[in-house]
């Protein structure tokens, strides 16, 4: 679940104020807005990479407003995928298990899954170089769900795709939940693209947020 | 580019002066020897550990500072760039000079630094490394805030949402993915380590056997009138820079190839 209740943020460059809404467990919300409406921001304060001045959230039952990025157990996809420059397509898919201490056959069981999953099989020694749009935002996806979280907050993650590229991310991603489901807050400015997939949309326009569809 | 091409031949003809000196005036055969005598043996060993150490110490220095330097922006950042980069700055020789200074003449708890050590620091391969040191981080420091600006923070923010803490995405995504940048600064700053005279002329002194290094060897050898024997020092310098620039452009186009 994702619940965020009365948060107000405030960047250099504008402000949101008295922000409210809820993803159910195992749903999948979209929060669209214009570019600028603020939205990286708000999933931002939801990873704990933005502090925010007022409100709560809570994350999975648990009130993370205050906790470290780290504490969170969230997946995180930003909008550029922010791959790691020297770290193969495995040691990402890795990073997340290997924190949370997994053992060694859990990780490499964990690693097939996805690279099955998300069409990765062929790329696990590879590093980000060289990989095509499409591919980087798979591993970006792969990376973030690797340690098991109890969110997905994807940021814009068919931005920059072209089409086949974006069908394929899409195809994976329905996959994905239909087999594994996470409650996922899937940011995007492009909503016609995403068709059926989310259970909620929201929108944000000039600070405020309103229900477009449940 | 004119002026580019005459900045290029005057390269061409400090490297070949140097080359013709010790070619046409250098006699061979016994007097040759000379350049395996104790003295400069001693010389291109203490050189060699002296600025080996330097260029480990000033990039152990330089890669946290760098990083908080890159991570960080406001007037205090900025006023400490400015404050590292002073060495850099300074007439070699000043540098020596306030180092001299430093540990001599600044009463540290009623002693000057060097009488409250215990252990004389001026006049000593220990002046040599810290006089080194001095310049050599100032430039690594320099190096890699580059390529730390260059990396996007965003990776390690991910890190961060993944489980790690601020450190371990230190460790394990920024530092690898500078690795080049590591090197070509432990390089670099190795290569001035190397080169380096002013401040190591001042604060440790150019003594025989004791804190003489290449670079003051040839002024040793210059102040006694043996030219051939500076122009081959002279040589082995300048062999020794351009061997580390080679390796350093090598391993740089590898890295680009890799990544």
């Amino acid at each position: 679940m994702i619940k965020v209740s009365g948060v107000s943020i405030h960047s250099e460059v504008f402000s949101l104020g008295n922000i409210s809404f809820e993803v159910g467990d195992f749903c999948c919300a979209a929060l669209t807005g214009k570019s600028g409406a603020g939205k990286t921001t708000l999933l931002e304060s939801l990873c704990g990479l933005r502090r925010v001045s007022k409100g709560s959230i809570t994350l999975g039952n648990r009130d993370v407003t205050f906790l470290a990025p780290r504490e969170r157990r969230i997946g995180y996809v930003p909008q550029d995928a922010a791959l790691f420059p020297a770290s193969t397509v495995r040691a990402h898919l890795e990073f997340g298990p290997r924190l949370h201490g997994w053992n060694r056959p859990e990780i490499d069981l964990r690693v097939e899954e996805l690279a099955a999953l998300l069409q990765l099989e062929n790329l696990l020694e590879r590093l980000p170089f060289g990989l095509s749009g499409g591919e980087r935002k798979r591993v970006a996806i792969a990376r973030a769900l690797a340690g098991k979280p109890e969110v997905l907050l994807l940021d814009e993650p068919l931005t920059g795709l072209d089409r086949d590229a974006r069908e394929e991310t899409l195809a994976r991603f329905t996959q994905m939940q239909g087999s594994a489901p996470v409650t996922t807050l899937w940011v995007t400015h492009h909503l016609e693209e995403l068709g059926e997939i989310p259970d909620a949309v929201w929108e944000l326009e000039k600070g405020k947020l309103r229900l477009r569809k449940s | 580019m004119g002026l580019g091409w005459i900045f290029l031949l005057l390269i061409i003809g400090l490297v070949t002066a140097n080359i013709y000196y010790v070619a046409s005036e250098v006699p061979w055969g016994d007097r040759g020897l000379d350049l395996l005598s104790p003295e400069l043996v001693r010389a291109t060993a203490l050189t060699l550990v002296t600025s080996t150490v330097s260029a480990l110490l000033s990039t152990l220095i330089a890669v946290p500072t760098s990083y908080g330097l890159s991570r960080f922006s406001g007037r205090v950042s900025r006023l400490l760039e400015t404050i590292f980069d002073i060495p850099i700055l300074l007439p070699p020789l000043v540098v020596g000079f306030c180092l001299l200074l430093l540990f001599n003449h600044l009463p540290f708890a009623g002693k000057s630094i060097d009488a409250w050590l215990g252990v004389p620091v001026t006049y000593s391969v220990a002046a040599i490394i810290l006089a080194q040191v001095t310049i050599c981080t100032s430039l690594a420091i320099r190096s890699m805030k580059a390529s730390f600006a260059a990396l996007d923070p965003r990776a390690e923010q991910v890190a961060q949402t993944l489980g790690a803490k601020p450190v371990e995405a230190f460790w394990k995504v920024a530092l690898p993915s500078v690795k080049q940048g590591v090197f070509g600064a432990a390089s670099v700053s190795w290569a001035r380590a190397v080169g380096e005279f002013g401040p190591i002329l001042v604060f440790a002194g150019a003594f025989r056997g004791k804190t003489e290094v290449l670079s003051t060897s040839i002024y040793i050898e210059m102040g006694a009138g043996q030219l051939e024997n500076a122009a081959l020092v002279s040589l082995l310098q300048m062999t020794l820079a351009i061997s580390v620039l080679i390796t350093v452009s090598v391993l740089s186009s590898a890295g680009k190839d890799r990544f």
